[in-house]
């Protein structure tokens, strides 16, 4: 017992010494590392307005991909000089902080990687490339010019003047966004389709984070970018075009506004040849919309349970019934396997949907895969709604599983 | 009669003039802690990209080890043997923990550039080996120049790699950058593109370096080996002569005795 208490009172003691040990050089260097972070930081920003009182920066936090603040630079005489964002932005070997000075006619000053996780000599390639490539320059000039085995390095740079350029330049796809949906406030790509006329998907948010509604990009050729909207609830909304529409394109748009706020679901179930045959001209956004029908085309968004905890991801699909389009929700967890499905919307007949392929459902519960699932067994009686929830649940797990592959 | 030169036996132990001499001089190359224990080789590999960089963490390490050695040699009676290890633990981490604080208020630069591999410090093998195989049973004074040696002899080996990946990568030993130094300069610089190999400044650069310079040492002390080898062969040979030498005068002096 003596024993044991000495021990414990050896460990005790020791780590009482240390503690103290500890403490008193912390009080000693506490305000020289107070000073030096501080002084390094506004070594930082001097060197980007070497005319600034640091005492009359004016910071605003921000909260976008990658800027989180923004600061406007003041001379001693109350003279505005322009604007520095810090933005970060991961690499190889961690987090670098970026600082982008702009000055007041948008040509940027200066960039400087402030703090990176990167090796040195590394870094310092990139380092040695920011003078030539960004200072003195207007947005509109930069061109992507990465130094041969310092890409991550530079592209994390890259991410933030890009972002920057955004926020000086504006952005021409938050412009259209916000011709749709007047309270448009962030935008960010949700899902990448590979094979289809229409590429990315992006979720339009408001101010408050609120999903306003859905945009698909259709990239008609080289020159031509056009955006299929929906709200939220799956309305059309038309076409945006945001850059260089031609004629051609101008027409799809001016056709497809007779459609505006009608259900996509509907547009899709009743267009079809129809609308193949009248523009010919426009064979992809034809096909992004058809698509729609045929592909059982899925969305996904992050899924937060009760306790604001990530628990997986909730895919929206379309899938055709026996009588139209079907929508259904499945939530896949991190282990791809299925935790719920539920059918959103379907014009089929309630009286066979309900018990024979609703009710059923839960027999896919827990799977990672639907290939051992045959409609005619899991949802006889009512196999054309069933094959179509198959097809919509298979859909998201293929979707769930190229994803978790990246 | 020109004087005979006889070979030295190199079976026996050379006598040591100044032990504390030896103690510190050990661990520049016969007990060298990355050549030849291969010890603490994650700074090796990580922090020497630079020869600066090496010197400060290698400066770091002869503060740390020196004083936990101390520390840990006047507490060596007082720390019972069942908590010996967590103590040692708690005053590395101390050291580490003061000399962290002290960089990063005197010396930011190299705070910023060594960044995690200065907490690292605490589990460098080297430092905790010292303790438990030196400083635990030998008086302070000892301990201490142990400490300070085999550190010294880890930033020699740091610096050494350091030097040759900076050369390689960048052809030039940059001063001054990292370490609080009142001056700024490139003491070496080749301009010559044949030494721009950005490969030696990666972190393949660094197992490629210390691969190089860990054959370097270990042909070094093979050929040690083979000329104490064949040193004493030599010495072996002698030793038969004269043996021969002396039983054939015996011999001579006998037959002479007998006539």
């Amino acid at each position: 017992m003596l024993d044991k208490l000495k021990i414990a009172l050896t460990l005790l003691v020791v780590g009482a010494i240390a503690g103290a040990a500890i403490v008193g050089v912390y009080t000693l260097t506490e305000e020289r590392i107070a000073a030096n972070r501080e002084e390094a930081q506004n070594a930082d920003l001097m060197a980007i307005f070497p005319d600034m009182d640091i005492s009359k920066l004016e910071r605003e936090e921000m909260d976008l991909n990658y800027l989180v603040e923004r600061m406007t630079a003041y001379d001693s005489d109350g003279n505005e000089l322009g604007t520095i964002f810090r933005g970060i932005s991961s690499s190889y070997g961690g987090d670098n902080t970026v600082l982008v000075g702009v000055d007041r006619d948008g040509k940027i000053v200066k960039v400087i990687i402030s703090q990176t996780s990167d090796t040195t000599n590394i870094v310092r390639d990139v380092i040695d490339l920011l003078d030539t490539q960004f200072a003195g320059k207007n947005f509109d000039e930069l061109s992507h010019d990465a130094p041969s085995g310092a890409t991550q390095s530079y592209n994390s740079v890259w991410r933030v003047v890009e972002e920057v350029s955004l926020q000086i330049e504006g952005d021409p796809t938050q412009e259209a966004f916000r011709s749709v949906f007047e309270d448009a406030d962030s935008y960010s790509v949700v899902f990448t389709f590979e094979d289809k006329a229409f590429t990315d998907e992006y979720v339009i948010r408001d101010a408050d984070d609120a999903v306003l509604g859905y945009a698909y990009l259709i990239e008609y050729d080289e020159d031509n970018e056009v955006f299929l909207i929906v709200d939220k609830d799956d309305v059309f909304k038309g076409f945006v075009g945001i850059d260089n529409v031609d004629s051609d394109v101008e027409d799809a748009i001016v056709y497809y506004d007779d459609q505006i706020d009608s259900d996509l679901v509907d547009i899709m179930a009743d267009s079809g040849d129809v609308l193949e045959d009248a523009i010919n001209d426009l064979q992809p956004i034809v096909e992004a919309t058809t698509r729609i029908d045929k592909e059982h085309v899925v969305r996904y968004q992050n899924y937060y349970d009760d306790e604001d905890d990530h628990v997986g991801y909730l895919y929206t699909g379309y899938s055709s019934g026996f009588n139209g389009m079907n929508v259904i929700e499945i939530l896949i967890n991190f282990d791809g396997e299925i935790v719920s499905i539920e059918v959103v919307r379907t014009s089929d007949t309630p009286e066979y949907i309900q018990p024979d392929v609703i009710d059923q459902l839960d027999n896919l519960y827990g799977e990672t895969s639907v290939d051992g699932f045959e409609a005619d067994d899991v949802f006889a009686g009512a196999t054309s709604s069933g094959r179509s929830v198959l097809n919509a649940v298979g859909a998201a797990l293929e979707a769930f599983n190229e994803r978790d592959g990246e | 009669m020109a004087e005979k030169k006889v070979a030295k036996n190199p079976m026996k132990p050379k006598k040591k003039k100044d032990t504390q001499w030896t103690n510190l001089t050990k661990g520049f190359i016969r007990e060298n802690p990355i050549f030849v224990f291969l010890l603490g080789m994650c700074p090796a590999l990580a922090v020497t990209t630079t020869m600066e960089t090496g010197l400060g963490m290698g400066l770091l390490v002869i503060f740390v080890l020196t004083s936990s050695n101390i520390v840990v040699s006047l507490l060596k009676d007082l720390i019972p043997k069942e908590v010996q290890i967590p103590a040692y633990i708690v005053i590395i981490a101390t050291f580490v923990t003061i000399v962290g604080l002290l960089t990063e208020a005197y010396a930011y630069e190299l705070h910023q550039s060594l960044g995690v591999f200065i907490p690292l410090i605490v589990v460098n093998c080297l430092i905790m080996g010292r303790a438990t195989s030196y400083a635990s049973k030998n008086d302070v004074k000892s301990s201490a120049i142990d400490g300070f040696g085999m550190a010294l002899g880890f930033t020699g080996a740091l610096m050494l790699i350091g030097v040759t990946r900076e050369i390689f990568s960048s052809g030039a030993i940059a001063l001054g950058v990292y370490l609080p130094f009142p001056f700024e300069i490139s003491i070496i610089n080749t301009e010559m593109y044949v030494f721009n190999m950005d490969t030696l400044g990666g972190p393949a650069g660094g197992f490629i370096v210390i691969g190089v310079l860990l054959a370097i040492f270990t042909a070094r002390g093979n050929a040690l080996k083979r000329k104490r080898e064949v040193e004493r062969q030599a010495w072996i040979e002698q030793k038969k002569k004269e043996a021969a030498e002396r039983k054939r005068k015996k011999d001579m002096e006998s037959a002479g005795d007998a006539a």
